[in-house]
């Protein structure tokens, strides 16, 4: 009796040294015990692990790819995986095709610059920031393009955007499919339009200003 | 004796284990640490305090918080306080402060034992550049207008809230350190200094050298909010909690863990939203991009004011972030809002993480801002 009276009181001594002692100073303890612990996936260099992404399916000329960690994009030689937050630049003579499976691909003509901001399966969502890209709409994964201070978004089909940085003008072209646009005014005020199959819409990104024209 | 003294070795060895298994368990592995560490100092709550927000804010927030920060005047680049717009028109932080604006806030902070905090902002990149070019000068500058007004409003802090988030030279930031160093050196031991931190100032070499002057600082405000913001391109939650590398890019929990590989956890303290952002989209789902231009500030009030009125709008909780949304077609334009917003459940998951990581304390971007509810889970969070 005396004896497993002993074994537990140095039970709780040997419990309260460690527990005290870890009590005495939390925060460094904490951080000895970092290690055990998992960290977040947070990752600056990979993706979101939910995100999808894509390849380049062919390119001829300068092609430019800017990865996640990068402030500008440098030249490349030869097709590369592509990534949510990544972006791809094509030069004078470059032209390149981009293909996302289940969702479909873009092609870019030359001094065309987009960026991959979100490759979710929930929303696949680029910001073409200049030049002029084909795209197809294949999958049922919603694809919308931010063009300047126009918003885009596909049915399944195939389209042209074309963005002029300088003279803010935007063209999109429906050559199959429709696409709704969408826009604040001048006033503040939300637009949105329907365009169909064999329509373009043209709009001025300064006057907010936009119309539909027969192809 | 030797019997005896095995007993006492195998139970203390088992002790050891059981001691460890409980912490484990227990303590430094849950989100809510159940026993309190009785050695801990108090906990800081720092509630900010904006001058757009004296009429919205009620007078008296001492059961929630320990700091009243006021936010605040804005530095120039010689680092003296900015008291004029032009020539008519004075900086209306310094015009609130001089004005009997903040007289109920601040007397019924000094009887409730608060301490009072005197924010000094700038986001103006240039000016913030020609402000730490010359850093003993220009802190010296500051400190020489603050004195006064500490003397006159008794701030027992001093906040520099300098919010110039984009990549700078590693003589940029150094300089940025001189130029705290010189005015916590000026400032002398009276007054303390806190200085805020954006979520990305720890994973990228922006002006703030994080690790250089948390170990000047008495306090550092990671500014945990903002991860989706008016201008962003696609609707998300502001202060998600978890959720970076698998739907999300960044979250709070990370921006705390890539802090603490920097700061001690006992001067950081984690800045949590009262407000949220409302977009206009063309699809229902969170994650939709945005209609650009059209993305606004909502405030904890303005959400749970709205979901009292709308008769169409949905609530729906993303678990991830512990962040809700509430959505609703726009029957007039033929669009989507959705509004991502903090609330009491947010606010009491930003306490588990605080107390997850045993951080000093919490600070609430802004006062005013909060509707019924969301500051409830601070009344046990300070006094625990």
């Amino acid at each position: 009796m005396k004896k497993l009276f002993l074994f537990i009181i140095s039970i709780a001594i040997g419990t309260a040294i460690v527990t005290f002692g870890y009590l005495w100073d939390v925060p460094r303890n904490s951080q000895l015990l970092k290690p055990f612990f998992p960290k977040t996936l947070f990752s600056i260099a990979d993706a979101p692990g939910q995100s999808l992404s894509g390849e380049i399916a062919s390119m001829s000329g300068n092609v430019g790819w800017q990865s996640r960690t990068a402030d500008y994009a440098t030249l490349i030689n030869s097709p590369v995986k592509v990534q949510q937050g990544e972006a791809i630049s094509t030069y004078q003579n470059g032209e390149t095709t981009v293909n996302f499976p289940g969702i479909g691909n873009m092609t870019l003509s030359p001094n065309t610059q987009v960026n991959f901001i979100q490759t979710l399966p929930a929303n696949f969502v680029v910001e073409q920031k200049q030049g002029i890209s084909a795209y197809i709409k294949n999958g049922n994964i919603p694809i919308s393009v931010r063009a300047l201070d126009l918003l885009i978004n596909f049915e399944e089909g195939n389209y042209a955007v074309s963005v002029d940085k300088d003279s803010t003008n935007i063209i999109v072209t429906v050559n199959s499919g429709s696409i709704i646009v969408a826009f604040n005014d001048t006033n503040n005020n939300t637009n949105i339009v329907t365009v169909k199959e064999g329509e373009q819409y043209l709009f001025n990104n300064n006057t907010k200003l936009g119309r539909i024209k027969p192809l | 004796m030797r019997k005896n003294l095995a007993i006492i070795i195998s139970g203390l060895l088992l002790g050891f284990i059981l001691g460890i298994i409980f912490i484990f368990t227990f303590l430094a592995a849950k989100d809510t640490a159940p026993l309190i560490n009785p050695l801990a100092p108090k906990r800081v709550v720092i509630g900010f305090l904006p001058y757009w927000l004296l009429d919205t804010a009620t007078s008296d927030y001492s059961k929630y918080i320990t700091t009243l920060a006021y936010f605040g005047l804005r530095v120039d680049q010689n680092g003296n306080i900015q008291k004029l717009l032009n020539s008519q028109q004075e900086e209306p932080g310094w015009n609130n402060l001089r004005s009997d604006n903040l007289d109920s806030f601040f007397s019924n902070a000094l009887k409730n034992n608060l301490n009072l905090s005197l924010m000094v902002t700038s986001g103006d990149v240039n000016s913030i550049e020609d402000l730490v070019s010359q850093p003993a000068l220009h802190a010296k500058n500051l400190v020489t207008d603050l004195k006064p007004l500490i003397a006159k409003y008794k701030f027992s802090d001093i906040n520099l809230d300098i919010e110039y988030t984009q990549t700078a030279s590693s003589a940029a930031r150094n300089n940025f350190t001189k130029f705290v160093t010189e005015v916590k050196k000026e400032l002398g031991s009276s007054e303390t200094l806190t200085i805020e931190i954006s979520p990305t100032d720890v994973i990228r070499n922006n002006l703030i050298d994080p690790k250089a002057i948390s170990e000047i600082a008495d306090n550092v405000v990671l500014m945990a909010y903002d991860y989706h913001s008016t201008n962003s391109i696609v609707t998300g939650p502001v202060a998600p909690v978890s959720g970076a590398g698998i739907t999300s890019e960044y979250d709070v929990v990370a921006a705390i863990e890539k802090s603490l590989d920097l700061i001690s956890p006992q001067k950081l303290v984690l800045g949590i939203p009262l407000y949220g952002y409302e977009w206009e989209s063309l699809t229902q789902t969170p994650r939709s991009a945005i209609i650009p231009n059209t993305g606004v500030a909502a405030s904890n009030r303005r959400a749970e004011e709205l979901l009292s009125s709308c008769s169409n709008c949905s609530v729906t909780l993303d678990k991830e972030a512990d962040e809700q949304y509430i959505s609703y077609f726009d029957q007039t334009v033929g669009d989507y809002h959705t509004i991502f917003y903090p609330d009491k459940n947010s606010t009491q998951a930003k306490i588990n993480s605080a107390n997850k990581f045993q951080l000093e304390g919490l600070a609430l971007w802004a006062l005013g801002y909060e509707g019924n509810s969301i500051l409830n889970p601070l009344t046990t969070y300070k006094s625990e």
